[in-house]
């Protein structure tokens, strides 16, 4: 069966590449392009995505307001995020952790075969219930 | 202490009297009290022993006359001695005892009157032993004739043992106060020659004490005298005191009479030894008036020595004390007068007045020389005096210098308080402001400074404010609340104790705080901003990075072959977009350095910016097209020639209208063109989603998209740097940009100036 991943991401050029990258790697995945539209798909779903990768920066609300918000929806708090953004700096980094997030990606910093690696291995120590 | 006042007063003074009368009153005085002393010893002494040698005379002489009549009643007997031995007589008894009968022949021959009358006798008379009285001759011897001789009988024969004689010894005699008179009478028994008895009868021989007898014996003593019955009723008035004197007791009496003579008194018993006759003697009174005059002549001598004594005294005090101590007063008054103490008094004689002097003489020098210091301390106080005034005008001066200076430091400080750019707050210990300067109330953006820290006013400041003090003051030393969130700012607080250094106070007392209120909002902004434009840029850099990254991954991939070639073209797309875009930011970035840096070039030439403006529109026709936008270009002029680099201007241009395209997403974007006598104003209003208040003062900034708002931007695509940029650029030319007007939900008008061309204005 195949991986159901869910993504934000306002930038078309990374969308399509997101597409591309998980596609090759067999997964399945669907792009929200603001924080908003992503809340609402993702509440909308009957069938929750095994991860969420979320943008930080995006139209409308902004990643890490995506995750609070998910955290405090009883349907969402318990899907694995992870924030895959081109905002570095460890303040960044400690506010996504901190609220609850999987992982911590800087896009830049991997080539797409590596980053869908992470996404799958942070699925499947979920799966495998070794991250709660 | 005397005053002349006080001198002046003692001298009117109704009591004052100089020491010289002083002196002549008491001498007065002194020889009156003497004298009356003299006289009253001299009277009360002299003048009784006077009397008393005086009585004592008086008395001999009373004697003298008291023994003169007992000597006459003596003599009475005397004569009687001669008749009592008689024979014949004897026997003419003898017969008329024996026989009863009288031998009248015998008393015709020898008893006759004549013969008694010689013998100087009032009365002779015999009488038997039985008391008869039988023969008596009673005469009287003025008229030498003889008279009834009842008077006799009728005297003596009631009084028998006066006349009867039974022994031939016995006999009586005395003084017998007969009716007429007192008389010397005698009685002896009738004897014969012999002077033998037996006795038969007596007889007896009267002699009345009349005044010539008086007269006689008078004569005899040399001596008034006089006799007075006792018992008399009339009695002189001398004589009855004298009288009452001696019947209780006084021998004597002596009385003066008058001056120059003086009476004496005494008693004289009769026969039955009864006092019965008052002796009065006169005599003169020699030895009295010797008295009188020897007092006399003592009282003149004494007065006269007295005299003497109290001018030699008066002298001698006048000499030795008055004179001298009337000139010292006199030199002193005259010292006193002209004031003038270098005069010395006269001392005169080594006395206690010339101690007197001397010591005046002393404390005139020491008063001199007193005087003298004191001149030399007063000149010195005053010499001090000027000093102090000259010290005053120069504190004063000082003073008035120094509160200039104060005044203006003050001015300064003020000055510099009310131009700090923080809030400046001066605070008592009661948590009072005493001071506060404007930046206060603006950074507060209250409308007044409340009168205490702990206000209401200052909201939720008002806590911290406290106990920013109540720390600082525990601390004694600067205590900073770095960031203080209050209504979207950020303050920064600062408080420092104030420490008094008055030396009465105590020290490191602390008397009051200064409260700095820093607004940090916008270093806090910067700063924030920065960290996030380094983030932002990094982002912006890596996300066509990561493009390129990825898309050259998959092309290189050994998934790459069994790609499409419809997605091979994209991803080769997607790699130059990516570098598009990349150049682009990097041109920005570049941009603004060299803006800030002042290393660019502006080239101002004369253009015409409708023409610019309206060329300009047409290049975003197509892009509005697609995203269903009126592009309207609105001007009522043919040409706005405007002096500025014309490149420049479209850059300035292209950004305006791409960002109302940005985020305009239906309606119209405007661009109007207007101008006035110096400038062309070039205005841009769209339809957009306007800008928020709080973005409105972050446009135009280099970082404005910062902030939290920068993570849900509109625009990932963009810098940010659009308006940051335009506004360096406009500044270089002469321009100004500026947000009119902006409405959330409505949109936005912004609008640019530039100086007109310069060949227009000429």
């Amino acid at each position: 069966m195949k991986k159901f991943f869910f993504a934000a991401e306002d930038d078309e050029m990374m969308c399509s590449l997101y597409q591309l990258a998980f596609e090759i790697a067999g997964c399945e995945i669907e792009i929200a392009h603001d924080g908003e539209e992503a809340l609402a798909r993702l509440g909308a779903m009957e069938k929750k995505p095994t991860v969420v990768i979320l943008d930080i920066m995006m139209p409308k609300k902004n990643g890490f307001d995506v995750l609070k918000a998910m955290k405090e929806d009883s349907t969402l708090k318990k899907i694995p995020v992870i924030m895959l953004t081109n905002l570095a700096g460890e303040e960044n980094f400690e506010k996504g952790m901190s609220l609850g997030a999987a992982g911590y990606i800087i896009k830049s910093d991997y080539d797409p075969d590596k980053i869908v690696e992470r996404v799958l291995t942070i699925a499947n120590e979920y799966e495998n219930g070794e991250l709660v | 202490m005397v005053t002349e006042g006080s001198l002046e007063n003692l001298k009117k003074s109704k009591r004052y009297l100089s020491v010289r009368s002083r002196v002549l009153l008491t001498v007065f005085f002194g020889l009156v009290i003497l004298y009356s002393f003299l006289y009253l010893m001299t009277n009360e002494v002299l003048s009784k022993s006077y009397l008393e040698i005086e009585k004592e005379e008086v008395i001999q002489d009373i004697d003298r006359a008291t023994e003169a009549i007992n000597d006459e009643v003596y003599l009475q007997y005397e004569n009687l001695l001669d008749w009592s031995p008689w024979d014949d007589m004897y026997f003419y008894t003898e017969e008329y005892a024996l026989e009863g009968t009288k031998n009248r022949e015998f008393e015709e021959s020898t008893m006759f009157a004549t013969g008694y009358i010689r013998q100087d006798q009032n009365g002779y008379f015999v009488t038997d032993n039985g008391g008869n009285i039988y023969y008596a001759v009673y005469l009287d011897l003025d008229e030498e004739i003889e008279v009834a001789s009842s008077t006799i009988v009728d005297f003596f024969e009631p009084q028998p043992e006066l006349i009867i004689r039974t022994d031939e010894a016995d006999f009586k005699y005395g003084l017998v106060m007969m009716p007429e008179g007192p008389a010397l009478f005698a009685s002896k028994p009738s004897l014969t020659n012999e002077e033998t008895g037996p006795v038969h009868s007596s007889i007896a021989l009267l002699r009345y004490l009349d005044d010539g007898k008086m007269q006689s014996i008078s004569e005899a003593l040399g001596l008034q005298t006089e006799i007075f019955e006792v018992t008399a009723s009339d009695l002189p008035a001398d004589v009855q005191n004298a009288r009452e004197l001696l019947l209780s007791g006084e021998k004597y009496v002596v009385s003066p009479k008058t001056l120059a003579e003086i009476q004496g008194y005494a008693l004289i018993d009769d026969v039955y030894d009864e006092p019965a006759l008052i002796v009065r003697i006169e005599t003169a009174r020699p030895i009295f008036a010797q008295g009188q005059k020897t007092i006399f002549f003592f009282l003149i001598g004494g007065f006269l020595a007295l005299i003497v004594f109290a001018v030699f005294i008066t002298g001698l005090l006048e000499k030795l004390v008055i004179r001298r101590f009337v000139r010292l007063s006199r030199d002193v008054e005259t010292i006193n007068k002209e004031r003038n103490i270098e005069n010395l008094v006269e001392t005169g004689q080594a006395d206690d007045i010339g101690k007197l002097g001397i010591k005046i003489n002393q404390m005139l020098l020491w008063l001199s020389s007193a005087q003298k210091a004191e001149k030399s301390s007063k000149q010195k106080v005053l010499n001090l005096l000027k000093q102090v005034e000259k010290g005053k005008d120069y504190a004063e001066q000082m003073v008035i210098e120094r509160t200039k200076e104060l005044e203006t430091e003050k001015a300064r400080l003020l000055t510099s308080i009310n131009s700090l750019v923080f809030g400046f707050l001066i605070i008592d210990t009661d948590n009072k402001i005493i001071l506060h300067n404007p930046a206060a109330k603006s950074i507060l953006s209250i409308a007044e400074i409340p009168a205490r820290i702990d206000s209401p006013d200052f909201g939720e400041l008002c806590q911290v404010f406290t106990q920013l003090v109540v720390d600082t003051k525990k601390s004694k030393t600067l205590t900073e609340i770095k960031e203080q969130l209050f209504k979207n700012f950020y303050l920064r607080l600062v408080c420092v104790p104030v420490l008094a250094i008055d030396k009465g106070q105590k020290k490191n007392e602390i008397i009051g705080y200064v409260l700095v209120i820093d607004d940090i909002t916008e270093a806090k902004n910067t700063e924030r901003s920065r960290e996030e434009f380094f983030s932002i840029a990094s982002h912006e850099l890596r996300t066509p990075l990561t493009a390129i990254r990825w898309n050259t991954h998959m092309l290189l991939s050994e998934q790459a072959a069994e790609l499409e070639a419809k997605k091979k073209q994209r991803l080769v797309t997607d790699v130059h977009n990516a570098s598009i875009r990349l150049i682009s930011i990097v041109d920005d970035f570049l941009e603004v350095s060299r803006l800030e840096q002042k290393k660019l070039t502006v080239t101002k030439t004369n253009f015409d910016m409708v023409e610019l403006a309206k060329h300009n529109i047409e290049t975003y026709t197509e892009y509005a097209k697609q995203k269903s936008i009126n592009l309207e270009f609105k001007s009522s002029l043919e040409t706005a020639m405007t002096y500025a680099d014309e490149a420049r201007t479209k850059q300035v241009l292209d950004n305006l209208i791409g960002n109302s395209l940005r985020f305009t997403h239906q309606g119209t974007i405007t661009l109007e063109i207007t101008a006035n006598n110096s400038t062309v104003t070039v205005r841009v209003t769209d339809t957009g989603l306007g800008i928020s208040e709080k973005n409105k003062g972050r446009l135009f900034k280099k970082f404005q998209q910062a902030g939290e708002d920068m993570l849900a931007r509109e625009d990932s695509q963009s810098t940010g740097l659009g308006l940051y940029i335009s506004k360096l650029v406009l500044g270089e030319m002469g321009g100004t940009i500026k947000l009119e007007k902006s409405i959330l939900g409505e949109g936005s008008t912004f609008s640019f100036t530039l100086p007109k061309a310069k060949s227009l204005k000429s």
